[in-house]
């Protein structure tokens, strides 16, 4: 199940999405991490982040509700602790994280030059503070700003991660490509928002949040599917995947790759049951490769 | 809280200290002087 995605080897096209897996050594007592492709850590910034005061999660129908707001380590304590603690052979791709297209860059330039980490991904879907609070991914000239800084500030794979609350992915797909961008990602998690009707506030302390899980899986595979028609670049499709099947979906709409997020909470070992279950699913198909799957969407002819 | 072992930092904790802690993973018992209680919901 070998596939390059975007540049980076990975031995199999499962990853586990930023955030959903800590920084990896969290997961160690649950599966072996070198049964996965790979995985992205949770996004860095530059400095440490503490994150919003709670309530920061909340369930929704068969999805979550969040709205964590990047608290990490920040990336010295992840360069110099949390890398070191992980097994030789784990595939490691590094999220970076800004309010500002400098921050980004500057952590694209400085990640670049650590030895295990593999590829780049550019969390897009973060309010902009020069933009009043529009996230980088929602304005298309923004966002070309931001991939050309990172592509001129980075020597890895870069990967982008998109977020779905736009008009049209394929222009932000094009974007991307037009940068020089080595892939996409997509979908981060959809602007939303709950209420409790006894207290009457909304149950974020946030009030909005990001949606994620099951529930938001067809809208994934539509603008995975649009993107995929926009462009040549290689695509991570995310979004509610929790079994191989849910993976397959992605590949035939035109993914190379896959991540599981949301799952890894309900079942730790999700990420490899996808692993597994693939290979099965690809024996079953009578598949030689589970590539074989990419792109394979058959869409019948209109009725005539 | 989502996870229970520390991994989607959605049961965190206000301290008095500042920053977080997390209740699955550091509590779920916590001295009431740590915890910065005008924080929590």
């Amino acid at each position: 199940m070998r596939v390059d995605f975007a540049g980076i080897p990975l031995r199999n096209p499962v990853l586990t999405a930023s955030g959903t897996f800590g920084y990896g050594t969290e997961f160690a007592p649950f599966l072996d991490l070198r049964e996965l492709g790979g995985f992205v850590a949770k996004s860095l910034t530059l400095a440490p982040r503490h994150g919003n005061p709670p309530p920061r999660i909340a369930e929704a129908s068969s999805a979550m509700l969040n709205a964590i707001s990047l608290e990490n380590v920040g990336l010295e304590a992840f360069v110099n602790e949390k890398l070191p603690a992980l097994p030789e052979g784990v595939t490691v791709i590094a999220s970076c994280f800004g309010t500002e297209i400098d921050q980004y860059a500057e952590l694209c330039k400085r990640l670049s030059s650590v030895e295990r980490v593999a590829g780049l991904e550019i969390n897009a879907s973060c309010p902009h503070v020069k933009s009043g609070g529009i996230e980088f991914g929602q304005d298309p000239q923004v966002l070309a700003q931001l991939v050309r800084a990172c592509r001129r500030a980075a020597s890895l794979p870069l990967v982008v991660k998109l977020s779905p609350n736009v008009t049209s992915i394929a222009e932000m797909a094009r974007v991307c490509e037009a940068e020089g961008a080595d892939g996409l990602a997509l979908i981060n998690a959809g602007q939303a928002m709950d209420v409790d009707v006894a207290t009457r506030r909304p149950v974020l302390r946030n009030v909005l949040g990001g949606l994620s899980g099951p529930a938001i899986r067809p809208i994934a595979l539509r603008m995975v599917w649009q993107a995929s028609q926009a462009v040549k670049l290689p695509i991570c499709g995310i979004g509610g995947i929790a079994t191989a099947e849910d993976a397959a979906k992605f590949l035939l709409c035109g993914a190379t790759a896959v991540q599981v997020g949301t799952a890894n909470y309900l079942n730790p070992q999700a990420a490899a049951e996808v692993v597994r279950g693939l290979a099965a699913l690809a024996a079953e198909q009578g598949l030689t490769r589970v590539q074989e799957l990419v792109g394979a969407l058959e869409i019948p002819p209109p009725p005539s | 809280m989502a996870c229970g072992f520390g991994v989607c930092l959605g049961c965190a904790a206000p301290l008095a200290a500042g920053g977080y802690a997390l209740v699955c993973r550091d509590g779920p018992v916590f001295e009431a002087s740590q915890i910065a209680w005008e924080g929590l919901p």
